[in-house]
C-alpha cells in the first residue's frame, strides 16, 4: 500500500472503531448588513496605518498626481489594469513602467522600484480588506515587493463582510492567488513593538472611488 | 541555547530550575503575555458574541474531523485539478525526504521559508542541512532567533524571549555593515534588507498552510509581515507543507475561522494579509510560481484521531492563546517545555507524538485551572485532555490508546492513592482517621522534604472540619 492509501485507511478505520459524536452548531442568527458600511471600511483602514481617499473616480489621478508631486513620487510600477491605463493616460507621472516580464525585470522590481499602483477587484467592509486577485494584467508581486503600494477601489465592488465574498468566491470559483490586504506590511516581533513594511508595503494608499 | 528533543522528560526539572530563575527572560514572558491577553480581550467585547462564534468554531472544526479521510481526498483531487501536486508522509522522515527530493527534483539552491511550526515539527530545517541545503528563515522573529541558533518559544511570536537589546548586539555582530541600534524600525529594515535579496534570488519558497480548502482545493496562509507571500510567490517553486488536520470542508467555513484566529492569536481583527493559493501561475500570468506541492503529514495525527476524546486535539488552529494565557507558561517560557508546541496544547500534543514515556512528565506541568480551555476559540477541552493524559500516564490499562501509556506508575502512589480512595468512601473510616490526625497532629511524622523545600510545612488543624461544623450548628440554634 502506498502511504496516502495506509494514512486514509488508518483514519477510516479510527474512525468506524470510535464514531464522533459531531459538535452541535450553533444556532447561527448571522445578520448579513444588505450594504456595505464605508465609513468602517474607512476607519478599519486607517487604523490599520493605511491612508483612504475617497472621491468621484474621475478625480483621483489629478489627486493623486498632486500627491505625487507633493512626494516626489517619479518612477511607478503598473499592470495593464484600468487603473494602470487610466493613470498613463493622465500622463502626469515622469516614469511609468509596466511589469509584465517576470524574468527581465525582476531583478529591477525588487531594486528600483518605489512604488506600485493597481486595481483592488473588490473589497471587505466591515474589516477594511482590499481583494486583489492574481489576473493576466494584475501581477501579484506589484501589490507586495514596491515599498509603496497605491490601490484604486471601487465603492460598488465592496462586500459588507468576508462570508459575503467568501459566497462570491464559492460561486464564481478561485483565482490562482487571492490576496486579502488589510493594510500595510508589519510585525510586533520584536519586543511587541510594531514596526511597518516589514517585508511588503510601507505605505498603502487606498483611493476609494464612486 | 536551547534545543527541540524527543525526550521532552529528561531535564524538564532542570529546565523549568532554570527558566524560574531567570529574571531578565520571567520579564519578557510576563510583559508579553500581559500585552497578548489585553489585546485579545479588547477584540472581544461581547461575551455572549465570543461564545456564540467558539461554539461556530468548534462546529467547524469538529465537522472538518468527522469528514477527514473524505475531505483530504477530495483536497487531493481539487489540488491536483488546480496544478498542485500532493504528496503524503506518513512520518516526519518521510517528509523530509519527499521535500528534499523535491528540491534537488528543481535543482533548488537557494531556499527560504515562511513562517511554519509543521516544518519545525518535523525538524525540517536540519533535515535539510544534513542534505546540504541552507534554508533561511524569514518571518523577522524566526529569522532572529534561527541566525542565534535558537528555536522558537512560542508558535505565533518565536522571538519573544528576546528584547530588543540583545537583538541589537546579535544584528550588529552578525549582520555586515549594522550599527549597533536599539531603534526597532531600524532593526526591522535591516532584516528586511537582508531578506529581500533572499527573495529575490531564491529558487524554493517553503511554507505552512493554515487552513485547506477542500472545495476549491486551495490553501490559505494567514500573516502579517509579507515573508509568506514572498515565499510563495517570488521562488519559481513553493512546496507547502501541512499536517493532515488542517483541512476544512468550504470557503464558507472561512469566515467564522478567520474572525476566531487572529483576534485569539494577535488581538488583531483580521491580519495584514490573508493568501489564498489554488494553484501555480497560469500560462497567461506573469509572476507566481510555476510548480507547487502540498506535503501532507501525519507524524502520528491518524493514531490521535482514532481515539473519540483526544480527536479533539485535533481542532487546533494554532493560534497560541492557549500559551498566552497559562500561568506556567507565562513563567517558564516556551523553551523550558523543550518541545515545538509548547503550553498547554503542547502537553497535550507532545505526550500523544513522542508518548508518554517521553513526554509525560510535561502534562504535571499544569495547575488545572483551566484558563486555556475558557480561551480556546475551538473549545478544545484542554484541561481534560491534560487530566486523560495524566491517567494514562499511570495506567495499567494495556488497551490505552496512547503510547508510553502507564511508564509514569509508581508504585508507592498507586497504593497511597488505592489507600486514600479506601479510607474516603467509607465514613466510620474516615471520621475514625481525621479525629486520631486532629488529636495526634502534634506527633505525625514530618512531610517530605520534596513537598516543605519551596513550601510550609502543613499541620493538620485542631479539629475536623465535620467535628466544627457540628459544633458551629450546635452554637447557632435558634
Amino acid at each position: 500500500m502506498k502511504p496516502r492509501d495506509r494514512i486514509l485507511s488508518r483514519l477510516r478505520h479510527g474512525r468506524a472503531a470510535s464514531p464522533a459524536t459531531p459538535y452541535p452548531a450553533p444556532e447561527t442568527t448571522a445578520v448579513t448588513p444588505s450594504a456595505p458600511n464605508i465609513d468602517s471600511m474607512v476607519s478599519a483602514l486607517e487604523a490599520a496605518h493605511a491612508q483612504v481617499f475617497r472621491m468621484a473616480e474621475a478625480d483621483w489621478p489629478d489627486h493623486l498626481a498632486s500627491l505625487a508631486t507633493e512626494r516626489n513620487w517619479q518612477q511607478w510600477w503598473v499592470g495593464r489594469d484600468e487603473a494602470a491605463a487610466t493613470w498613463q493616460a493622465h500622463g502626469s507621472a515622469p516614469s511609468v513602467t509596466v511589469f509584465e516580464d517576470w524574468d527581465g525585470q525582476k531583478a529591477a522590481l525588487f531594486d528600483s522600484a518605489p512604488i506600485s499602483l493597481s486595481q483592488a477587484q473588490g473589497g471587505i467592509a466591515d474589516t477594511g480588506t482590499l481583494i486583489v486577485e492574481s489576473r493576466p494584467e494584475a501581477p501579484r508581486t506589484l501589490s507586495l515587493v514596491p515599498p509603496v503600494h497605491v490601490v484604486i477601489v471601487r465603492e460598488d465592488s465592496l462586500f459588507p463582510d468576508m462570508p459575503a465574498a467568501m459566497v462570491f468566491y464559492s460561486r464564481h470559483g478561485m483565482p490562482t492567488n487571492l490576496i486579502f490586504i488589510s493594510g500595510p506590511s508589519k510585525t510586533a516581533d520584536i519586543q511587541q513593538t510594531m514596526a511597518y513594511g516589514a517585508h511588503g508595503p510601507r505605505e498603502l494608499i487606498v483611493y476609494l472611488c464612486r | 541555547m536551547s534545543g527541540f528533543t524527543d525526550h521532552p522528560d529528561q531535564d524538564f526539572g532542570v529546565r523549568i530550575h532554570d527558566a524560574l530563575g531567570d529574571a531578565e527572560l520571567r520579564e519578557s514572558f510576563h510583559g508579553a503575555m500581559t500585552f497578548l491577553r489585553d489585546k485579545r480581550r479588547a477584540q472581544f467585547p461581547d461575551a455572549d458574541a465570543l461564545e456564540t462564534l467558539r461554539d461556530s468554531g468548534a462546529a467547524i472544526r469538529d465537522r472538518a474531523l468527522a469528514q477527514l479521510p473524505d475531505l483530504l481526498e477530495q483536497l487531493e483531487d481539487r489540488c491536483r485539478h488546480n496544478g498542485i501536486q500532493v504528496h503524503w508522509a506518513e512520518t516526519a522522515d518521510d517528509a523530509n525526504r519527499i521535500i528534499t527530493g523535491l528540491i534537488r527534483a528543481v535543482n533548488g539552491q537557494r531556499i527560504v521559508k515562511g513562517k511554519s511550526m509543521a516544518t519545525e515539527e518535523i525538524g525540517l530545517n536540519t533535515a535539510l542541512e544534513d542534505a546540504g541545503f541552507t534554508c533561511l528563515e524569514s518571518d523577522m522573529g524566526e529569522y532572529i532567533v534561527q541566525q542565534a541558533h535558537e528555536t522558537p518559544s512560542h508558535i505565533i511570536m518565536p522571538a519573544i524571549h528576546r528584547n530588543k537589546a540583545s537583538i541589537a548586539r546579535q544584528f550588529a555582530e552578525q549582520i555586515p555593515d549594522t550599527p549597533y541600534t536599539e531603534d526597532v524600525d531600524e532593526l526591522i529594515g535591516t532584516g528586511r534588507r537582508v531578506l529581500r535579496r533572499a527573495f529575490a534570488e531564491a529558487d524554493v519558497g517553503i511554507s505552512g498552510v493554515n487552513f485547506a480548502i477542500a472545495e476549491t482545493g486551495t490553501l490559505c496562509l494567514v500573516e502579517n509581515e509579507g515573508n509568506g507571500r514572498m515565499s510563495t510567490t517570488v521562488p519559481d517553486t513553493h512546496i507547502a507543507v501541512m499536517g493532515i488536520e488542517k483541512v476544512i470542508e468550504k470557503l464558507a467555513d472561512l469566515p467564522d475561522l478567520m474572525r476566531l484566529l487572529p483576534r485569539s492569536a494577535t488581538g488583531q481583527a483580521i491580519t495584514t494579509y490573508v493568501n489564498m493559493i489554488s494553484g501555480p501561475r497560469r500560462e497567461d500570468e506573469c509572476d507566481g510560481p510555476r510548480q507547487v506541492h502540498l506535503v501532507l503529514i501525519d507524524n502520528g495525527r491518524s493514531r490521535i484521531y482514532a481515539d473519540r476524546q483526544l480527536r479533539a486535539t485535533l481542532r487546533c488552529i494554532r493560534c497560541g492563546a492557549c500559551m498566552n494565557h497559562c500561568p506556567v507558561y507565562e513563567r517558564l517560557g516556551g523553551h523550558a517545555y523543550g518541545t515545538v508546541y509548547p503550553g498547554p496544547i503542547g502537553q497535550v500534543v507532545m505526550p500523544q507524538l513522542f508518548g508518554l514515556d517521553h513526554a509525560g512528565k510535561l502534562t504535571q506541568a499544569c495547575s488545572l485551572n483551566g484558563a486555556c480551555g475558557e480561551v480556546c476559540p475551538v473549545r478544545i477541552p484542554l484541561p481534560d485532555l491534560i487530566r486523560r493524559l495524566r491517567h494514562e500516564g499511570v495506567s495499567a490499562d494495556p488497551a490505552s490508546p496512547v503510547r508510553g501509556h502507564g511508564r509514569q506508575r509508581r508504585v508507592s502512589e498507586a497504593l497511597i492513592w488505592r489507600a486514600w480512595q479506601w479510607i474516603h468512601t467509607r465514613p466510620a473510616v474516615y471520621r475514625l482517621v481525621t479525629r486520631a490526625a486532629t488529636r495526634a497532629r502534634r506527633l505525625l511524622p514530618p512531610l517530605p522534604r520534596a513537598w516543605t523545600r519551596h513550601r510550609a510545612p502543613l499541620e493538620p488543624a485542631e479539629r475536623s472540619f465535620q467535628e466544627w461544623v457540628r459544633h458551629h450548628k450546635k452554637d447557632h440554634r435558634p
